[in-house]
């Protein structure tokens, strides 16, 4: 009974301290737009020719796809500093004094991020239930329906995000930037595994629950268009002519809510995996002067000596390299090597790998004194001469990553590419640099780039696939260049006002 | 009740010793932790609130070991960290509530607790608004709120009147010294004066050593006639400086008032004043210096 007191303590806290921080409120004006996006037609889901009424059946299928892909992938980043929480406000000594179990800590965080991710979700069905209304074309509600989805689909799926943000947490090499990368990587294999192997099976036991939507879906097709192959897309596309269907909800049985609820069993043996190697913050601040310290002297010297603007900006060059270290050489060996053999019809796969080298210097571009508590001192530099040596340092660092792609297309006498490359690089540098500026922290550069990438050159939306070289595409470049270069220009700006 | 400290060694990686080798027995009453920065009194503090482990020895509580079965103290058990954290958008019923939970204290039990430490500790009136707005003061109150909310028997306050004003500091005082009854205090302070009401043992570290542990009395004792307050010219009192202990120094136009610590007379005018624990601290830490 008390241990579930100390749960449900910790899960309160948890729950309460960040349900009214800055992050959630983005949060939810993010699932506002999704919900917007729905509503004005601008997010479709589409089988093959087909799309059905905008009846609960069919908002809610969206709603929770939505969720199973893009909501899942990136409320990551809102659930994954939860022990960091602790750490960073200095509530762990507490903690650590207290008869408080690490089994006890670790399922009071799961629940409390898991509420917290819930809610995102409540509030994005809530808003769908109006997208409903607004529409109009169908005047039936189905509240159990919305439920079902939300405790069924949503709530399994939430509760493993929450599992793995504190497993991510619990393991040293995994937290911090490193981890935010290895997340997508980690998302995409596991979705794409569970979809494939348990799928065909159980459709119910595959972790996001698209392939319990998606069979349902198919099947309301099927009912009309027998020979329906069940192809289906979430998309941004509009244009295209449609036949329209009605669809009924997925049709709950014992069962298959058992099934569904068995997930949630799998997430509570993850958080009893990071319950096993959490620290319990004994130890945790190992050293009398933590290892920051030892940064900031070399830090603050090398860019208060830099003087010129030229020399400020080798600085800045000489901490992004120290930052990187072997590893990112390694991978720039690697990227040279691999560009040179691959057919140019891969190429900008080996771009993306290229673009992705460099992420973690990057991500502290704009940010770097925050991380080391020097914004003070660096006051006296002057802040166009500071963002215009960072940017020029991130530009070149990004121009070296893609070194092999660059002698490629010379080699190719591709001059399209080359000038693709020089202005990905201007986009991104200078993403890095107004992230960084604005939200004084690594994690929302490391974020942002992650999204555009899901949806960019994984996801294939043209718009937002800043590795592709095509035909025609001199104007994307451009745009890109010139959106670029704003954004430095603006960054100026916002970092006068900081 | 007795909580022992045996043998505890704590050095890191890079070789840096910490604490070395110490032995201390702590019994109910207020045992006053002093000693100059960098002299292990917070890792002594954070090993017998079990937040740190030591590299060797043992802690003994009730006869158990506390380095290999932190929860026989950590549920009697109250701490104040040197420096703190708290949750700024919660309110400070609700951040005791949670820590209330972690404690084990639950239902009517924990809402009365919650109610009273506010009230003792003059929070009452802000236990609604945000913690982020709490001043300094307010939240070491807070946190002191936090230690005594499972009414601990071994209770580790490490610097319990910073950011206090006079007034607070003294109705600290007052608390502790009601506490210390029945508990165990372990109390680190830079303040050596605060101690001077509540403590009945005084323990000096330095460099990671025990350098002297016994009651204030005996201590005291110790350098009665060797304390002296006196006059003296100011071109005088530089000299002086260099050869004597001089806890005091309040300096006027032409002559400085001083207040040395000598086993002899240190100048013909100087005359034999009541040590106090302060002179105590000076005399112990520059003999070992």
């Amino acid at each position: 009974m008390r241990t579930l007191s100390q749960v449900l303590g910790v899960a309160r806290a948890d729950f309460g301290e960040r349900v009214r921080a800055q992050s959630f409120s983005v949060a939810v004006i993010l699932m506002l737009l999704i919900a917007y996006a729905v509503a004005t037609g601008k997010l479709r889901l589409r089988l093959g020719h087909y799309e059905g009424v905008m009846n609960t059946a069919w908002i809610g299928s969206m709603l929770a796809l939505t969720i199973s892909t893009f909501v899942a992938l990136f409320s990551f980043y809102l659930i994954n500093n939860t022990i960091a929480l602790d750490l960073r406000s200095g509530v762990h000594q507490l903690l650590a004094a207290s008869p408080l179990s690490r089994r006890s800590y670790c399922f009071g965080k799961w629940l409390g991020s898991t509420s917290l991710l819930m809610s995102l979700v409540i509030v994005l069905f809530a808003a769908g239930m109006i997208v409903q209304w607004i529409r109009g074309e169908a005047d039936y509600f189905d509240f159990a329906a919305v439920l079902a989805l939300m405790v069924a689909v949503a709530l399994p799926m939430m509760a493993l995000v929450a599992a793995a943000g504190l497993l991510f947490e619990t393991t040293a090499w995994l937290r911090g930037g490193a981890g935010n990368l290895l997340w997508i990587l980690c998302f995409l294999v596991v979705i794409q595994v569970s979809a494939k192997v348990f799928g065909p099976w159980s459709p119910a036991l595959d972790l996001s629950g698209l392939e319990l939507i998606r069979s349902n879906l198919v099947r309301c097709v099927q009912a009309v268009d027998p020979q329906f192959d069940g192809r289906f897309a979430l998309t941004f596309i509009a244009h295209g002519n449609f036949q329209s269907i009605g669809c009924n909800p997925i049709e709950w049985s014992f069962p298959l809510l058992i099934q569904r609820f068995a997930l949630i069993g799998v997430s509570a043996g993850v958080v009893l995996i990071a319950a096993w190697r959490f620290d319990r913050f004994v130890d945790a601040d190992k050293e009398p002067v933590p290892p920051v310290a030892s940064w900031r002297k070399p830090y603050v010297v090398s860019l208060l000596r830099a003087g010129p603007p030229m020399k400020l900006m080798f600085e800045e060059l000489r901490l992004m390299l120290l930052e990187g270290g072997t590893l990112w050489l390694v991978g720039v060996s690697a990227c040279i090597a691999i560009a040179l053999l691959v057919p140019m019809t891969a190429i900008s796969w080996v771009l993306l790998g290229a673009w992705l080298l460099p992420v973690l210097p990057l991500s502290r571009l704009g940010c770097r004194e925050y991380r080391h508590g020097t914004q003070d001192l660096l006051m006296t530099v002057p802040v166009l001469q500071l963002i215009g040596s960072r940017w020029i340092a991130g530009f070149i660092l990004l121009l070296a990553s893609a070194t092999g792609v660059l002698i490629r297309y010379a080699i190719e006498n591709d001059i399209d590419g080359i000038a693709a490359v020089i202005a990905s690089a201007c986009f991104v540098a200078s993403l890095a640099v107004a992230c960084g500026v604005i939200a004084t922290s690594e994690k929302m550069f490391q974020v942002t780039y992650v999204a555009l990438i899901y949806v960019g050159p994984l996801n294939g939306v043209p718009l937002w696939n800043f590795v592709s070289v095509e035909e025609g595409d001199a104007w994307r470049w451009a745009a890109y260049a010139v959106a670029g270069l704003l954004m430095a220009a603006l960054t100026r700006y916002a970092r006068r006002w900081m | 009740m007795r909580l022992s400290v045996e043998g505890i060694t704590k050095s890191y990686r890079r070789g840096s010793v910490v604490l070395n080798e110490l032995n201390l027995n702590l019994e109910p009453g207020v045992a006053g932790l002093l000693g100059p920065n960098g002299a292990g009194k917070t890792t002594l503090m954070k090993i017998l609130a079990t937040v740190l482990r030591p590299s060797t020895g043992a802690v003994l509580w009730k006869g158990v070991n506390v380095v290999d079965q932190p929860q026989s103290l950590r549920r009697t058990l109250g701490y104040l960290p040197q420096s703190f954290g708290i949750y700024p958008h919660l309110t400070a019923v609700d951040f005791l509530r949670y820590m209330a939970s972690v404690k084990l204290l639950v239902g009517r039990a924990a809402h009365s607790r919650i109610e009273e430490l506010l009230s003792v500790l003059n929070l009452a009136d802000v236990k609604d608004r945000p913690l982020s707005q709490y001043s300094g003061g307010m939240r070491q109150r807070l946190g002191i709120a936090v230690a005594l909310l499972n009414d601990p028997e071994v209770l580790i306050l490490d610097e319990p009147t910073v950011g206090l004003d006079p007034q607070e500091r003294a109705q600290l005082r007052n608390l502790i010294s009601d506490l210390s009854a029945s508990k165990i205090v372990l109390y680190s302070t830079h303040v050596v004066s605060d101690l001077e009401a509540v403590a009945s043992q005084i323990v000096v570290l330095k460099e990671g050593r025990l350098c002297r542990a016994a009651p204030p009395q005996e201590l005291l004792e110790e350098l009665t006639g060797k304390v002296w307050e006196g006059q003296l010219a100011n071109d005088e009192t530089a000299r002086l400086r260099a050869d004597w202990l001089v806890s005091s120094l309040v300096r006027n136009k032409h002559e400085s008032r001083l207040r040395v610590i000598s086993a002899t007379r240190p100048w013909s005018t100087a005359a034999a004043t009541a040590p106090s624990l302060e002179d105590v601290y000076l005399s112990i830490t520059s003999v070992h210096q």
